[in-house]
């Protein structure tokens, strides 16, 4: 591991379900051998539908879901195998931000409250420096600080997750997780906190995980990018190299989904990705995309491709790339 | 082409407890046979407010339609009785939903639920019904029609739930569809072929769409005319393609800039987006002037005064600001 490396996430899987009593056990595959690293002060975005697994990876970091194999490593401490208090104080280095603004805050406390509770909890600073940590916060994230004493209903959607980003501050986090931080909220107010997330970034030097299905978002945020397709990872490359020479047909498949903010000339007809992914309770063997794949050859459905290197550490696995 | 729907000087107002809100003040629209008109705007600017007058399912009260005319070739939506209204609705105009999970019933089949629709409307027998709920699952392209009309909501994924909606909507062959934000909840795959079944089906049935939406990329891929709003004006109307590359209002030109646009070949220089600054306004507290102002970057004095009526700025494309040219300048 590299000295700049913030997060390192090796062969990670989450498993769920099990034994039940009078049926044959159904193991979901939600995250199925996943392995990435974030550099310091760096954003990875990691795209896919619904069901790829993004989400259940995000909260493995946080350790926020059981994991069932693999390692992962915040600085050099390795949380995967941490418990009970050591778990609690290591967390304090990471913080999530929440997709669902309205329920992500407890509608009976006063935000101000809202915040403070991570500075209690973490016994971060003087107790009567407390306030004014608060205060400074509502100022980092641009909300007025004699707002603190409102209830969450007395904000919109904006200023709400204002407010969960400045909790997610609280504990001078180095790793920031953001499941769709931005997905609920109107295109203004998107560009609004998109802006601030960055600036937080370049002033605190921090480190996103950042979950997103909206490209345009990824491309404008992220450094690098890993795309999931049922549980692993497909794709992955810094920014430049995947949005301008995708590999995998699935990455060009979800850009060709895109639609583009100018009027159409009618000659780009985009190929059309037909079907829902398969259920990850019973995996395809072989490419686990190649029932929907509309290059795919005979080799796909029988073996799985191993994701490669195909040149500057642009990983994609592809049978057709070999 | 002649118009089959047009609103002339619609105004809703809602009584709530902080006074009087006019969701919709003066709307003007015109909808032609066979086009795809798209209604864009952020949240709480009055797009699924007009859907709903046009339906005929303001919620009165608190709501209520005080001036204009929802006019259907020729006869007025406004003053129809409710069982003509019963008969306009999914015969005539009919709507789908942003969620297809909920406006779905889940305790019957879906093949059911679309032959209800049908049998409501037309003169026909239960065998009839369901073999039209089976063709036209058919034709929003389900696999295994047969099987799959047999299915609950619940055995559906979201995409299939959504073209199951469609189905139901068009099962009528209804002029007049209103989609309202009908690709928000599903994934970017789905919706592109959403977007590709609704293209086809326009063409192949001629049924003009309304189709709602805070995405300007959605706008770009359907609609041959757009609408602007905002805080419950139409701001801005035009064609698709002039609304694109040549927005005249502010807010518009904010709309369209604020939007991180997917590039095919990005580079190392990354700004930062641009915005609008501040909020939408609460619609009890708008002023005289114009409801844009207070967030416009090229507000004068007049602004505050006065509200900006909508003017034709060319033969398609008409504007509500004082200071076209100004911005044109920029």
């Amino acid at each position: 591991m590299s000295e700049n490396t913030l997060l390192e996430v090796q062969d990670l899987k989450v498993h769920f379900g099990g034994k039940k009593l009078f049926r044959k056990a159904q193991i979901v595959h939600a995250v199925d051998g996943v392995s990435f690293s974030v550099p310091k002060g760096q954003t990875l975005g990691i795209v896919g539908e619904s069901g790829s697994g993004k989400t259940t990876t995000a909260l493995a970091v946080l350790r926020l879901v059981p994991i069932t194999a693999g390692t992962i490593r915040i600085g050099d401490v390795e949380i995967s195998s941490l418990e009970k208090e050591d778990l609690r104080e290591a967390r304090r280095k990471v913080q999530m931000v929440f997709q669902d603004p309205y329920s992500s805050l407890d509608p009976r406390r006063r935000v101000g409250d809202i915040v403070r509770e991570p500075l209690d909890l973490m016994n971060i600073g003087e107790e009567e420096d407390r306030d004014q940590m608060v205060h400074d916060l509502f100022v980092q994230v641009g909300l007025r600080p004699e707002l603190a004493s409102l209830f969450p209903h007395q904000f919109s959607g904006g200023q709400r997750q204002r407010i969960g980003l400045a909790r997610a501050l609280a504990t001078k986090p180095e790793l920031i997780v953001c499941d769709e931080p931005v997905s609920a909220l109107d295109v203004a107010v998107q560009a609004q906190i998109l802006n601030l997330m960055r600036k937080l970034q370049e002033d605190l030097g921090l480190t996103y995980l950042f979950i997103s299905h909206d490209l345009g978002v990824v491309q404008h945020l992220c450094d690098h990018v890993a795309v999931m397709y049922l549980g692993q990872i497909v794709e992955q490359a810094d920014r430049i190299s995947l949005f301008s020479n995708p590999q995998h047909p699935y990455t060009k498949a979800l850009l060709a989904a895109v639609p583009k903010a100018r009027p159409r000339d009618g000659t780009e007809k985009r190929v059309p990705l037909t079907g829902d992914p398969p259920s990850p309770i019973n995996l395809p063997t072989g490419c686990r995309f190649a029932g929907r794949c509309p290059v795919a050859i005979e080799k796909c459905h029988s073996i799985a491709p191993a994701l490669k290197d195909r040149g500057n550490g642009h990983l994609a696995s592809c049978h057709l790339l070999d | 082409m002649a118009a089959i729907l047009s609103i002339k000087d619609l105004v809703v107002d809602f009584k709530t407890r902080a006074g009087n809100a006019r969701v919709l003040n003066e709307i003007s629209l015109e909808l032609e046979s066979g086009e795809i008109l798209g209604i864009v705007g952020e949240s709480g600017c009055g797009k699924s407010m007009t859907a709903l007058s046009i339906m005929g399912l303001v919620p009165s009260p608190p709501g209520k339609i005080t001036n204009g005319s929802i006019s259907l070739d020729g006869e007025d939506l406004v003053q129809a009785s409710t069982a003509r209204m019963r008969q306009v609705r999914g015969g005539i105009i009919s709507m789908i939903f942003q969620e297809p999970m909920t406006s779905l019933n889940p305790v019957f089949r879906v093949g059911d639920q679309i032959a209800e629709c049908v049998l409501l409307h037309e003169d026909i027998s239960k065998a009839d019904a369901w073999a039209r709920a089976v063709e036209m699952l058919t034709k929003v392209g389900i696999p295994e029609p047969e099987i799959r009309a047999r299915a609950y909501p619940h055995e559906l994924s979201g995409g299939m739930r959504q073209r199951v909606m469609i189905a139901m909507a068009l099962s009528c062959r209804p002029r007049i569809l209103i989609a309202d934000e009908p690709t928000t909840a599903l994934d970017v795959t789905v919706q592109a072929q959403i977007f590709d079944l609704l293209n086809d089906l326009q063409r192949e049935t001629g049924t003009a769409i309304i189709m709602i939406t805070h995405d300007m990329g959605a706008i770009a891929e359907l609609a041959d005319r757009v609408a602007v709003m905002y805080a419950g004006h139409i701001i801005e109307s035009g064609k698709t393609e002039d609304i694109l590359t040549n927005p005249q209002h502010p807010y518009t030109r904010g709309l369209i800039a604020c939007v991180p646009h997917l590039e095919e070949n990005p580079t190392e220089d990354r700004p930062y987006l641009s915005e609008i600054k501040g909020v939408v306004p609460s619609l009890t507290e708008l002023g005289k002037g114009c409801a844009f102002a207070p967030r416009c970057p090229y507000k004068t004095p007049i602004c505050e005064e006065e509200r900006p009526h909508i003017e034709a700025v060319d033969k398609t494309h008409s504007v509500a600001c004082y200071n076209v040219k100004y911005v044109v300048a920029v």
